[in-house]
């Protein structure tokens, strides 16, 4: 797991109390029917149907293919639209363009774009040959499949492709891929607050721990610390940016959370002894639940300045920044008695 | 012999635009009989029908974008003649992958399993009564506005720059319905939805989306779905990418994490200048574009004429539409019409006296959350080109002093 990960689940794991309200609300829609509609499927039904093939290989059949053996069914059955040998087209490209990808000259093809081999075997099976789909056998599946990683250079002309290797095939674009980061754009950042349109938080910390950082994020840069951070006793925020950050909290975090859970007792557990950094990650990261990181980061910093301000910690003459960099090394220490 | 083949329809509403801004004597309408106008001999109109169909001078249709095969096609709606807020369901664009298909309701299933306590088979009688709502959405393909990545063609217009977004209301269930009754798995975190087209067309939604909103509607502005849009049923997916809106539906199964289908890989993902690409940008950004005028169109001169247009936001409501007739150097803000909903269309419109002088028109698009529409210049500089899909710069229309209408960057 990345460090950020690591982070990610360490707040998770240490907020359960300030959290323990919304995940009860995201229960799933399991538990009792309400109408008895629909008819239980068998097994037999369900395997019925196609697979859908997800990218561990799930719903891949028995059979096996080489591109050896996917040549002569490609030049038969693909090559009048995707070219003999997956370049020329005039339909989708399947072949070429590694590293190609930044700049003006990108060419998206199966092996300088796609993440994930699985995805060919599901496509080709599902919907290829564009006018006879769904009439390849699954050993002609991974025959073609095979042939096409192969003109990429990703397989070995003798290399079996089945459901065991197929899956473990890496891309060499599998790591190209990053979340959404919109908004992104700094013209688009006079937002308040999101109505919940609902990206599952879950499945937005897991997507988001996977990159270091949004790419092309133009939110407005604070500017950076002074290099010799200290903590929050020094008076690192002022008191407006507080106060824009209790307006923020009232509009978008009030609907969910009382200010008291970000008080106290409760914020000296969770949070003394730990950098500022992290408690600024941690809400952009997951909150607003409904939709996490949708705010900018400087609303993000003025949130937090407001937390710092609940817990009396002192104001000071300059915002908080919302440089992670910089918060990093700000440090929470516990207030010193009065 | 019908009226209707007797005077096939000829001309464009764009025509009949310009012919009228040369004069009445250019205005050619078909011979008589044209009913209305008579002062005697007037004769009996047309009786009652099964199902209605609209006059014969109403020309206004899609248009099909220049593609190799028909089936794996778009089609256009014409924005610049539409009025008020609802696509006709005829004039409501298209993109097939394979086809439409030609399905039998009685015979139709949908199939709800994977991580679910009870592997489910719905027909559409049983999907008919379940619970229903009824909600106006629009449906916008995440490559609309493609076109703006390139430097304004000044013949462009709004169908082809804009054409592939329609606004319906739709009926049918709520996902979460089906669901419950399936009983979904603690360890489920994204479903796949499958199409019953010929290439069964897949996408992965996440699950919170499929609890919140999305509708299984097999209802479209009061009567079934067009085949076009799904018929007998499909996925309505408020306010994100139409792709994932999957039609036909046929299957949901629940899974554990996006599967990773050739649509939410190979295409609908957004190539940035460093060479990542954005994966699962669901939501369609504030957008917004003036119809009337807009290119293509005619202005017959100077004096009172009444701008309007299309906004609308997949992040929730129009909060403001803001119109500048002079490039972007001001702004005047337009009048909404009621009823303002979120995730739809939003009709506006700006009383304007056009002095004859060249003007460029642009509209801008602020939704509830503060999002707003960029210029064009913004977003490539963040973007870049190839990126293909989430194009929502501001669209600008050079009125000149002929009172022709072009697009122009703005």
């Amino acid at each position: 797991m990345s460090e950020r990960g690591a982070r990610a689940a360490l707040a998770v794991v240490v907020l359960p109390v300030v959290w323990a309200g919304a995940v009860a609300a995201q229960t799933s829609a399991g538990g009792t029917a309400l109408t008895n509609l629909g008819s239980p499927a068998t097994p037999e039904e369900i395997a019925d149907r196609d697979p859908i093939v997800g990218p561990g290989g799930e719903g891949l059949p028995a059979g096996s293919g080489t591109a050896a053996e996917g040549r002569a069914l490609y030049d038969r059955r693909c090559a009048a639209c995707h070219g003999a040998t997956g370049r020329e087209g005039p339909d989708d490209r399947l072949a070429g363009g590694q590293g190609s990808l930044a700049g003006e000259g990108a060419r998206k093809t199966v092996g300088s774009y796609w993440p994930a081999a699985t995805t060919l075997w599901d496509y080709v099976n599902r919907a290829m040959p564009f006018n006879q789909p769904g009439s390849l056998a699954p050993d002609e599946v991974y025959a073609v499949v095979a042939y096409v990683l192969y003109l990429n250079g990703i397989v070995g002309g003798d290399d079996l492709i089945d459901a065991g290797t197929l899956p473990r095939i890496e891309m060499p674009n599998r790591d190209g891929f990053v979340p959404d980061p919109r908004p992104d754009l700094a013209e688009a950042s006079g937002r308040a607050r999101r109505p919940p349109v609902a990206v599952e938080a879950r499945v937005a910390v897991e997507a988001r721990v996977a990159v270091e950082a949004p790419i092309g994020a133009a939110a407005p840069r604070a500017p950076a610390a002074p290099p010799s951070a200290g903590s929050v006793l020094d008076g690192v925020f002022t008191a407006a940016q507080a106060s824009r950050g209790e307006r923020t909290f009232r509009e978008v975090c009030a609907a969910c959370h009382d200010p008291g859970e970000f008080s106290g007792g409760r914020f000296r557990i969770g949070w003394v002894g730990r950098p500022v950094g992290e408690l600024f990650e941690t809400i952009s990261t997951l909150m607003p639940e409904a939709d996490p990181g949708s705010l900018s980061r400087g609303e993000y910093a003025a949130i937090v300045a407001y937390l710092l301000q609940l817990n009396d910690y002192p104001a000071g003459d300059a915002d908080l920044p919302s440089n992670g960099r910089a918060l990093g090394r700000l440090e929470i220490v516990a207030r010193p008695a009065p | 012999m019908p009226l209707r083949d007797t005077f096939p329809a000829r001309r464009s509403r764009r025509g009949f635009l310009k012919a009228a801004a040369l004069g009445s004597a250019a205005v050619a309408l078909p011979p008589l009989p044209v009913s209305g106008q008579e002062r005697a001999g007037r004769t009996l109109g047309a009786g009652v029908s099964g199902y209605g169909r609209r006059s014969r001078f109403e020309v206004a249709t899609r248009r099909v974008r220049g593609v190799r095969y028909e089936q794996a096609a778009g089609s256009l709606t014409p924005l610049q003649d539409l009025d008020g807020a609802i696509t006709p369901s005829a004039l409501h664009f298209e993109r097939h992958h394979a086809g439409i298909p030609d399905i039998d309701p009685a015979e139709h299933r949908v199939a709800v399993d994977g991580l679910v306590d009870r592997p489910l088979v719905f027909t559409m009688a049983e999907l008919r009564r379940l619970p229903a709502v009824t909600r106006v959405y629009f449906i916008e393909c995440s490559g609309n506005g493609r076109v703006k990545w390139s430097p304004a063609r000044p013949d462009t217009d709004a169908q082809g720059a804009f054409g592939m977004t329609s606004c319906s209301e739709w009926t049918g269930a709520p996902l979460s319905a089906l669901l419950r009754e399936a009983g979904v798995r603690d360890e489920a975190r994204w479903l796949v939805a499958e199409g019953a087209d010929a290439c069964r067309m897949t996408r992965s939604v996440p699950l919170d989306k499929a609890l919140d909103d999305v509708l299984v509607a097999y209802g479209q502005n009061g009567e079934a779905l067009r085949p076009a849009q799904g018929y007998p049923v499909r996925l309505l997916i408020p306010g994100w990418e139409g792709n994932i809106s999957i039609k036909w539906l046929r299957r949901i199964q629940l899974v554990d994490r996006a599967w990773q289908t050739r649509e939410e890989t190979s295409k609908y993902t957004d190539l940035m200048p460093n060479g990542e690409a954005r994966q699962f940008t669901f939501v369609m950004d504030a957008k917004s574009v003036i119809t009337r005028p807009s290119g293509g169109q005619r202005l017959d001169g100077p004096g009172f004429h009444q701008i309007s247009g299309l906004a609308w936001s997949g992040r929730g409501k129009v909060r403001r539409v803001e119109v500048s007739t002079d490039g972007g150097a001001s702004w005047t803000e337009a009048r909404l019409q009621d009823p303002v909903l979120p995730l739809a269309h939003t009709r506006f419109r700006l009383d304007w006296r056009w002095d004859g002088s060249p003007a460029t028109l642009v509209s801008r698009c602020i939704d509830e959350t503060g999002d707003r529409q960029p210029t064009r210049d913004a977003l490539i500089a963040v973007r870049g080109t190839r990126s293909s899909y989430h194009n929502n710069a501001l669209q600008g229309w050079r009125v000149r002093s002929d009172g022709r209408v072009e697009n122009v960057d703005v």
